[in-house]
């Protein structure tokens, strides 16, 4: 079964190469330096980041040097002085929270029709999901219809074209599927509805599948920009990723946090930089713990199809 | 609906019966109402939409205007294979793609392969952590990153440069480094990721493979080379077939946040010119012919590839 297989993965190596050789070889330590250098690449440029976020300083050598002075004084320019930063965050943290919720919602509830054993005319409408894994109008005319929609410069449009993906919802179809008959049996002779089957029995027997497709459409929310930049008009409606964009390409509202209003003469790197470091952070913070979701999402998903 | 039991016998179902299913049914079709209406109207109503690539079509005619503006056939598809920019957009998409797949391919496989020989469980857990986390992070997160690591004068890798005794690289904006840059920064957000499709496969292997080798004295790459890659060989050439079918995207995302107009005769590629041409300029039956130029090649070469594939025996996608 996936979910044991999961863990067996995550936790042991093959048992038989233990028994093969008690000492490392010369292969074993390179294999260690590599990773241990490959991490180093990944772990270095936050590193650096961080860094000139504090220190107010872009040349290394200056990071370490005596007179600098360790300053948490651009997060607080970032996130409490700046109008416009809280705003693209509230605005991603919206589209997240309430995109996820209706997200698993409807992926639940097509999910749901699809597992069940018969039903007239299932087979079309599963042809006419998965057909759209494969082929799609393409970028322009999505976007006429979606302007058609007049989801230009509109909130929906961070949540209806994405509402449900095909493939999460297959994964939470085969999900279902794997459920006893003899549950929803018990509960059909006790006259229960379908809608009281879904919400009382499978979803609530779910949770592991919906922890991990809700974590795929979180993190998809999180870090969308592209919709954001080509159907809004108003900057007060950007995501945070544009937020940020805008910010360290453009130096758009660098002006509020290194003018006059500013405390200490902070440098645009170091406003740059920690602005990266706060967008970074909630899904720096919250990865550790959730990675056995995801890892389990993508296993289910995988092996299954 | 409530109090009905299951009809379990076998005679002819009566109409209250089969009313009696359609209300069981029926449940079900208003659950699925509006799943399909959603994907009728953001997916298929686009997909209809791509008739205007063969018509003359004005945004301002709004949606009639797919329907009733004139037809021009191939019109616009002859623009895009006669324009000025059109081999260097296509050889741009071709090159950046095969550079791809050639070092980012194999990269998953071969990490995978080495984190599965990590003997310490604890330094491999670690080491899956870490390598899993830039996937994810946005592309507007990375490119930041990677914008101010590579910045011309003081960026880090220019600091370390300058300290080796070297001159200073503009990374983003040289056409002779840019694509390394973008191959490389590209592998290094998804190999860990991607790598966790092959460690699956190999935890799949039969263990008792393995053992009959130690009998027979295999060392540990014999292992890796008899016994793991061929193991895994299935996904790999199904993952090959989605690459090849995938040749002609070359990742907008991350070329359109990285590029500018210093490095577009290297960087350009199908998607950014249909971006820029189509739909900021406003070329929406322009644009979406290109579009689908670029869905019907790639229709082909996953065929093709899928064909290839089977005949040299490694299987299919289908």
């Amino acid at each position: 079964m996936a979910p044991n297989k999961a863990r067996i993965m995550l936790t042991k190596p093959a048992p038989v190469k233990r028994s093969q050789h008690t000492k490392n070889s010369l292969f074993d330590i390179l294999n260690m330096v590599f990773m241990f250098l490959l991490m180093g690449s990944i772990i270095i440029p936050y590193f650096y980041v961080f860094m000139v976020s504090i220190t107010n300083e872009i040349l290394v050598e200056h990071f370490f040097s005596v007179n600098t002075r360790i300053t948490f004084s651009a997060y607080k320019n970032v996130i409490f002085a700046n109008k416009d930063f809280i705003n693209a965050f509230i605005v991603s943290t919206g589209r997240t929270v309430i995109g996820t919720f209706l997200n698993i919602l409807f992926t639940c509830m097509i999910a749901y029709v699809l597992s069940r054993r018969v039903l007239p005319g299932k087979n079309i409408i599963l042809t006419m999901m998965v057909a759209t894994m494969f082929f799609s109008g393409g970028l322009i005319p999505s976007y006429i219809i979606n302007s058609l929609l007049k989801l230009n410069d509109n909130y929906l449009v961070y949540i209806l074209p994405g509402l449900i993906s095909a493939w999460n919802a297959i994964v939470m179809r085969n999900f279902f599927q794997s459920i006893p008959d003899a549950l929803e049996e018990a509960a059909i002779m006790d006259g229960a509805s379908h809608f009281r089957i879904l919400f009382s029995i499978v979803i609530p027997l779910s949770m592991p599948a919906i922890a991990s497709i809700s974590l795929f459409y979180a993190v998809s929310h999180w870090n969308s920009w592209f919709d954001s930049i080509i159907y809004m008009r108003t900057t007060s409606k950007y995501t945070l990723q544009v937020f940020l964009r805008r910010l360290v390409m453009e130096n758009a509202n660098m002006q509020e946090f290194t003018g006059d209003t500013a405390l200490i003469q902070l440098t645009p790197e170091a406003i740059k930089n920690a602005s990266i470091i706060v967008t970074t952070l909630p899904i720096v913070m919250v990865y550790p713990f959730l990675q056995k979701y995801f890892v389990k999402g993508i296993m289910i998903g995988a092996i299954k199809s | 609906m409530k109090g009905r039991k299951h009809n379990m016998s076998i005679r002819r179902k009566s109409t209250s019966t089969r009313l009696k299913d359609m209300g069981k049914y029926g449940q079900l079709y208003i659950l699925a109402f509006l799943p399909i209406v959603y994907f009728a109207i953001f997916h298929y109503m686009p997909m209809l939409g791509i008739i205007i690539a063969f018509k003359d079509y004005n945004p301002l005619t709004g949606f009639k205007g797919i329907f009733t503006s004139r037809w021009v056939g191939f019109e616009y598809f002859k623009d895009f294979f006669g324009s000025y920019f059109f081999s260097r957009v296509f050889f741009n998409t071709i090159k950046i793609s095969v550079l791809r797949i050639v070092f980012g391919f194999p990269a998953p496989i071969i990490l995978a392969l080495l984190i599965n020989e990590i003997r310490c469980k604890n330094y491999k857990r670690i080491v899956q952590t870490i390598s899993y986390l830039p996937h994810f992070l946005s592309w507007v997160i990375v490119s930041s990153i990677f914008y101010i690591i590579l910045s011309p004068s003081n960026g880090f890798i220019n600091q370390v440069v300058k300290h080796l005794g070297g001159e200073t690289i503009n990374f983003l904006g040289s056409d002779k480094h840019f694509l390394g840059v973008l191959v490389s920064t590209g592998i290094w957000k998804d190999v860990g990721w991607s790598s966790i499709l092959y460690l699956a496969a190999i935890s799949n292997i039969d263990l008792s493979m393995y053992e009959a080798a130690k009998i027979d004295g295999a060392s540990r790459f014999q292992n890796i080379w008899y016994i793991t890659i061929p193991s895994i060989v299935s996904i790999i050439s199904i993952k090959l077939i989605l690459s090849v079918g995938n040749v002609l995207n070359a990742g907008f995302e991350q070329i359109f946040l990285l590029y500018s107009p210093l490095v577009y005769n290297v960087a350009d590629i199908i998607d950014t010119y249909t971006y820029r041409e189509g739909l900021v300029n406003l070329n929406y039956s322009f644009g979406t012919a290109v579009s689908l130029t670029k869905s019907v090649i790639a229709l082909g070469l996953i065929i093709m590839t899928d064909k290839a594939t089977k005949k040299i025996g490694m299987g299919g996608l289908w």
